[in-house]
């Protein structure tokens, strides 16, 4: 199951690629092999000359001291000494008069050999046929002798050649070390492409089966991760992180239709039952009842209303209304509006601006907005205490913070707040339908800012840092 | 009054119609752009109300050519949450007055109402009189049996607002709208509480109200 990718293997990007970093490796080896075996081939050359030059010297110094006849007698015995050697002796017209020239071919061969000399300053290189010479046993005579003839008196000429046994067996170890090294490297690379291809498409194969459970419906399932960090680990993580997003927006999706179901079931269960009354009602009675009925009906069409205003806010596509809003005179509406509410309750309600601030935005949904809070603020507030509206120009955008002396809100509840139809367990029965705050956060967040519950030391201090006038998203 | 109602979703329109009618007008209903622009060439429709979204010509477009023909009848413009939020646009098309769907039938006949009566009375007023109350918009004043009532800015607003729609039911969103131009429908109090300190000072000392809370949907200034 698990190999059942290998036969997609031979065509994965991984194995041709290995295959073509074999192609370049092996071009590359044998470039440097062909430099090393020339340098090689040069450096054995030029010590093989230098044996000969100082060879074809002593012996000179030989001849010259000891005279001819010593030297000839002489010569049959170096040959045997020196087994890769071979001596001889020539006059002017190339006539070999002694020396090992009898291994060669005939007479003529070697006349031959010596006539074209003087051109190459006496370096000559010829072939010896072994089977004629009187060493046959001897392997590393099957070669190429290189010699050079040098004149040593007059109508005298000595050629001393040596075979080139080492540079032809250099030759051979690099060729065959080449040859086997090339082969070697073929087999590795084959095999180690096909197994790193092997485990990444493994690894790619596990992704594509997770994501495959995932779509059929298992969002619980999360890549698997090694302790490596590679690019596949990294790969993954991202994955999961993602995944982690979708299932708890998804969550989020869920969690908001079953408050919407729970929250609208209970004033339409006390719709049906009131209707379901009505019916067996008195007619003085029926006024009243269906005076209720379509009070309670607006109250769901409201809270609709606002679903919709929040969804379509939270969407982002309500900023075709965005003008530069002079946020002072909005505060000052708004301290206006909602000073007799506050009165009523004997709450101080204070207005505080330090300077003129203007800020691209949509004015309705800002005072809208802000409503909510000063709203909320003097609602909870109880008789006598005091809520502060603030409007302070900062360096990075007006500050807009609403305060008050009222209960606050727990540290651990106070981002719940904003979600939908959350409502704190002391306020469940007072008037609203949670969503105020919904929309306070969605108009923030589509004026590119968020709102902050803070502690008030006693109450609550909402802060809401709405960005630079500047700057519009 | 002579209204047509220019709406493509015949649940709707059967609604809107049939509304209407019981409030005592004449309605007539077409479902698309270029049969409001026929009807809008024999100048016998006193109001329009248009649902933005049509099928054919849409409905700020219609709107624009009965502007752009000279035809100065009043026009409210339906439109369902949803769409691209386009007051303004509806607004600057031509359109009067703007409610958003869904809406409390209430709310759609009170406004068409205000509307009707703004376009009844484009004379300018310099006082208002209903049932006694007086008004002098020049001098600021209102008096209530000759006895000089002492208003703030803002309750002089409402009040003002009250008497243009006297014995007609205005809500607490077009008195939001009205008086600090701001739109949308508030869903508590706050109105309220302005209103009441306004009836503190109209109707306490006087044997008969005149601001009437009418339940669920707002206000009516009158005896009656």
């Amino acid at each position: 199951m698990y190999w059942a990718h290998l036969r997609n293997v031979w065509r994965s990007t991984t194995f041709l690629l290995g295959l073509w970093f074999m192609v370049l490796f092996s071009a590359s080896v044998l470039i440097i092999g062909g430099f090393v075996y020339r340098q090689a081939m040069v450096f054995l050359e030029q010590e093989l000359r230098g044996t000969i030059d100082l060879e074809l010297n002593q012996s000179r110094q030989f001849y010259l001291e000891r005279g001819e006849e010593i030297f000839l007698a002489e010569i049959g015995g170096l040959a045997e000494l020196d087994p890769p050697g071979i001596y001889i002796i020539l006059d002017d017209a190339c006539q070999a008069l002694a020396g090992g020239y009898k291994r060669l071919d005939d007479d003529e061969s070697i006349q031959e050999i010596c006539t074209g000399a003087p051109e190459t300053d006496g370096w000559v290189r010829f072939e010896l046929d072994i089977q004629r010479g009187f060493r046959a046993q001897i392997p590393e005579w099957d070669d190429d002798v290189y010699a050079r003839i040098i004149p040593i008196a007059p109508n005298r000429q000595l050629l001393y050649g040596r075979m080139g046994g080492n540079i032809d067996s250099a030759r051979e170890v690099v060729r065959s070390a080449l040859n086997w090294g090339l082969a070697a490297m073929a087999v590795l690379a084959i095999l180690g492409s096909f197994l790193m291809a092997g485990r990444i498409a493994g690894r790619l194969e596990q992704v594509n089966r997770i994501s495959q459970e995932i779509r059929l419906g298992d969002l619980s399932r999360r890549m698997p991760q090694g302790q490596g960090g590679d690019e596949f680990d990294r790969l993954s993580g991202n994955l999961n992180r993602m995944l982690d997003q979708i299932q708890s927006l998804m969550e989020g999706v869920r969690s908001v239709s079953d408050a919407i179901a729970h929250d609208l079931r209970t004033p339409l269960a006390r719709l049906r039952t009131r209707l379901e009354r009505l019916r067996k009602a008195p007619p003085d009675e029926v006024k009243a009842g269906v005076e209720q009925s379509i009070a309670e009906t607006d109250r769901m069409l409201a809270t609709f209303n606002a679903l919709l205003s929040i969804a379509q806010l939270e969407a982002g596509s309500r900023r075709t209304d965005f003008a530069d809003v002079n946020m002072q005179a909005l505060m000052v509406d708004i301290a206006d509006l909602y000073e007799p509410v506050a009165s009523e309750k004997n709450i101080e309600l204070r207005l505080e601006h330090n300077a003129a601030v203007s800020l691209h935005g949509d004015r309705n949904l800002l005072f809208q907005a802000i409503c909510n809070l000063v709203d909320n603020a003097v609602k909870y507030t109880p008789e006598g205490g005091r809520v502060q509206i603030e409007l302070l120009r900062r360096s990075d955008g007006p500050r807009l913070v609403v305060s008050d002396s009222g209960p606050g809100i727990p540290p651990e509840e106070r981002e719940r707040v904003f979600e939908r139809f959350y409502r704190l367990d002391a306020h469940r029965e007072s008037a609203g339908n949670g969503l105020g705050l919904t929309l306070v956060a969605a108009v923030a967040k589509l004026h590119d800012s968020r709102v902050d519950m803070g502690d008030n030391e006693p109450g609550l201090r909402v802060v809401w840092d709405l960005p630079r006038s500047g700057s519009r998203a | 009054m002579h209204i047509l109602v220019v709406e493509d979703d015949s649940t709707m329109a059967r609604h809107i119609v049939h509304g209407l009618t019981e409030a005592g007008h004449d309605v007539d209903h077409v479902s698309d752009g270029r049969d409001m622009l026929r009807a809008a060439a024999d100048d016998s429709v006193d109001m329009f109300v248009v649902d933005r979204m049509l099928p054919g010509m849409d409905g700020l477009s219609a709107i624009q050519a009965v502007r752009a023909a000279g035809n100065e009848t009043p026009v409210l413009i339906l439109s369902a949450l949803g769409d691209v939020d386009d007051r303004v646009h509806g607004l600057k098309a031509g359109g009067d007055d703007y409610l958003v769907k869904p809406f409390a039938f209430s709310e759609l006949i009170a406004r068409i109402e205000a509307l009707a009566r703004r376009a009844a009375s484009r004379e300018v007023n310099t006082s208002l009189q209903v049932d006694g109350l007086h008004m002098n918009l020049l001098a600021r004043q209102v008096f209530r049996e000759d006895i000089e009532i002492d208003l703030k800015p803002r309750e002089f607003q409402l009040l003002e607002y009250l008497m243009r729609n006297a014995g007609h039911v205005v809500t607490r969103a077009m008195l939001l709208e009205a008086v600090w131009h701001y739109h949308f429908d508030p869903q508590t109090n706050v109105i309220d509480v302005h209103v009441s300190r306004l009836r503190q000072k109209i109707d306490k000392g006087f044997e008969q109200p005149l601001i009437h809370t009418v339940r669920g949907i707002g206000y009516v200034l009158g005896t009656s």
